[in-house]
């Protein structure tokens, strides 16, 4: 099981790397989503009240009111854009994830399957493979994210220590885990790679604003506040944010690590019973 | 003990179509079994059964006595499948092809590198192994196939229509190859051609498939033989019964049938028999519009079992047609 896993897993990063051009894209694609969409959608300066002569406390009354109960409670401070940034990188998982199904349907496709299906290896270890190697995509994205965003300006919590980058990546990975299998779970029985573009099509955006990636979910109405706590991507932020940016608190973190566990052993147990179902 | 052992095997596909009408056939050590018929006569089926990637609808199918249903991994170790479509990843090299194929039987990642070389340099790719296959040629490619078939050594190496495509002097290389690996190795192999020459050429034993169906099986001398004679086919205008008849009575001729619009003329030997056969057929006043003689060949053997031309088609399935017709609308 491994060592066939380890073949095909590394063939996936062969094939991966040979196209230098991803390489660019890693880059590419977060710098415009950082530097265009980031920096434009700027929510909290429009919760600065400007100057009001002659009623100076007043204003400063009810900015440090805004700032207590709202400012600080949903986005850690008057910094968007480093809210904005560790939502997206979970974001990014899901773009990146989303696409795994597509290698299969393609090895599928040019007969390349044939070869895996008649060696005497475990059909999971196909689909592991293709799980870990969008995993390793998945990550080297986030990581291409993040050092791009510090250099736009993310600023962390001040007190960030190795522990807070590790839970970082923990969280990330399962999420990576979770959405590569049931994506490729997904791919398993599909022949044509027009549908595994129309199923990502459907769920990117859906997922992305449905949580609070974007915008703290609390401002929504009740039907999508349910929505938008069932989306792991959600749960993901709530802890990511805790380490990074030091928004909410322990208990969050805890149930919110509750659901992302559950999640990822459901999308495992699905990896699995799909993968039996390869032929 | 034999290497590949089929029991009335059937095979119907989700949708109506019959692909296998009950096959059986046994293939003994050392043997090249070549399965010739036209395309969609269930020859890929049949491959593709043995390879335990489908499962027949009902009938048997063991290699080494192992049950490919009941116990594929263990056929699996012990096969070696080079598929009618090309398999090998056109984005890696040919030796990384070999190498990952070899890991997927749990051969080391050293020696997988080692016995890859020493297959490249069978099949003739030592020069190319680094190379992406993207810039391989189609016979490249093909023998690349044969070598990834070969990694784990098997017992039985099934090759499915592995000259396709090829140009003349490609398939001659091939026929090389899988020659050698017969007399050379001791390999058992089992192959499916629509190539009437291939069969020929390199089989020790034939079986014709039409329509799901073995019509016949042998050597091909012997298949050749039954045939008994040669054969001249005659194009005329209007094939009437009486021509028929009338050339039945000349001396030498063994039997006559109407294969779609041409007559066939089965004969002891054609050269003694067609001066006669000239004379008859200008006594009738028809005209002749061609004429050609062909000596014992498989192709021969097929129209004498099928009673039609060897040519290829898809199964006149009634229902189909209609779930064809279905997807169009």
């Amino acid at each position: 099981m491994i060592r066939e896993t380890a073949a095909l897993y590394e063939r996936e990063m062969i094939k991966w790397f040979r196209q230098k051009v991803q390489l660019v894209f890693i880059v590419v694609v977060p710098l415009m989503w950082m530097g265009l969409f980031g920096k434009s959608l700027n929510f909290s300066v429009l919760l600065r009240i400007p100057e009001i002569p002659g009623a100076e406390h007043l204003r400063n009354q009810l900015q440090s009111l805004i700032e207590e109960y709202i400012v600080k409670r949903y986005f850690g401070g008057y910094d968007y854009f480093s809210f904005f940034v560790v939502g997206m990188l979970s974001i990014f998982i899901l773009f990146t994830t989303m696409w795994s199904g597509m290698s299969f349907v393609f090895d599928r496709r040019l007969g390349y399957l044939n070869r895996f299906l008649v060696a005497p290896i475990p059909r999971f270890s196909i689909v592991l493979s293709k799980i870990l190697s969008s995993i390793t995509r998945a990550l080297m994205q986030a990581t291409a994210l993040l050092v791009i965003a510090l250099g736009l300006g993310l600023t962390l919590k001040s007190d960030v220590n190795f522990f807070d980058i590790l839970m970082l990546y923990a969280v990330i990975a399962i999420l990576a885990l979770s959405f590569s299998s049931i994506f490729t779970a997904v791919a398993v029985r599909i022949t044509s790679h027009d549908l595994v573009i129309s199923i990502a099509n459907l769920v990117n955006l859906p997922l992305m604003f449905t949580s609070n990636s974007i915008f703290p979910i609390d401002q929504m109405p009740q039907y999508l506040q349910i929505i938008a706590r069932a989306n792991p991507i959600t749960h993901a932020n709530n802890i990511t944010r805790f380490y990074l940016l030091g928004i909410g608190d322990l208990g969050t973190v805890a149930i919110s690590a509750i659901y992302l566990a559950t999640f990822m052993v459901t999308s495992i147990i699905i990896a699995i019973i799909a993968s039996r179902k390869i032929e | 003990m034999w290497v590949v052992e089929v029991e009335n095997l059937y095979k119907i596909y989700p949708g109506g179509v019959k692909a296998l009408n009950g096959i059986s056939f046994r293939v003994s050590k050392g043997e090249i079994y070549s399965i010739l018929g036209p395309n969609g006569a269930g020859k890929t089926t049949t491959m593709k059964i043995i390879a335990t990637l489908l499962k027949p609808t009902s009938g048997s199918a063991s290699v080494m006595g192992i049950d490919v249903t009941s116990n594929p991994d263990a056929v699996r170790r012990i096969i070696g499948y080079v598929p009618q479509d090309l398999s090998a990843d056109d984005e890696l090299t040919g030796v990384e092809n070999v190498i990952l194929q070899a890991r997927l039987y749990g051969i080391s990642k050293g020696e997988a590198r080692r016995r890859a070389m020493e297959l490249l340099e069978m099949v003739g790719l030592k020069d190319a192994a680094n190379r992406t296959v993207r810039s391989y040629s189609g016979g490249m490619r093909r023998r690349l196939e044969l070598a990834m078939g070969l990694v784990n050594d098997p017992e039985l190496l099934i090759l499915d229509e592995p000259t396709l495509g090829l140009d003349v002097q490609s398939r001659l290389a091939l026929w090389d190859y899988i020659k050698r690996l017969k007399n050379e190795g001791g390999l058992t192999i089992l192959m499916t051609t629509h190539y009437m020459d291939e069969a020929d050429k390199l089989s020790t034993r034939v079986a014709i498939i039409d329509r799901g169906r073995i019509v016949v099986e042998g050597s091909p001398e012997e298949l050749k033989s039954r045939i008994g004679g040669d054969v001249i086919m005659v194009k005329v205008s209007s094939p009437l019964q009486n021509i028929i008849d009338k050339i039945g009575t000349i001396e030498g001729v063994l039997s006559v049938d109407l294969v779609e619009n041409l007559v066939r003329i089965k004969v002891e030997s054609a050269e003694k028999t067609m001066a006669k056969l000239l004379g008859v057929l200008s006594s009738i006043n028809t005209s002749i519009e061609s004429i050609s003689i062909a000596k014992p060949t498989l192709d021969q053997v097929f129209i004498e079992y099928t009673g039609r031309m060897f040519r290829d088609e898809e199964p006149s399935d009634f229902r189909k047609q209609v779930s064809v017709w279905r997807k169009r609308r």
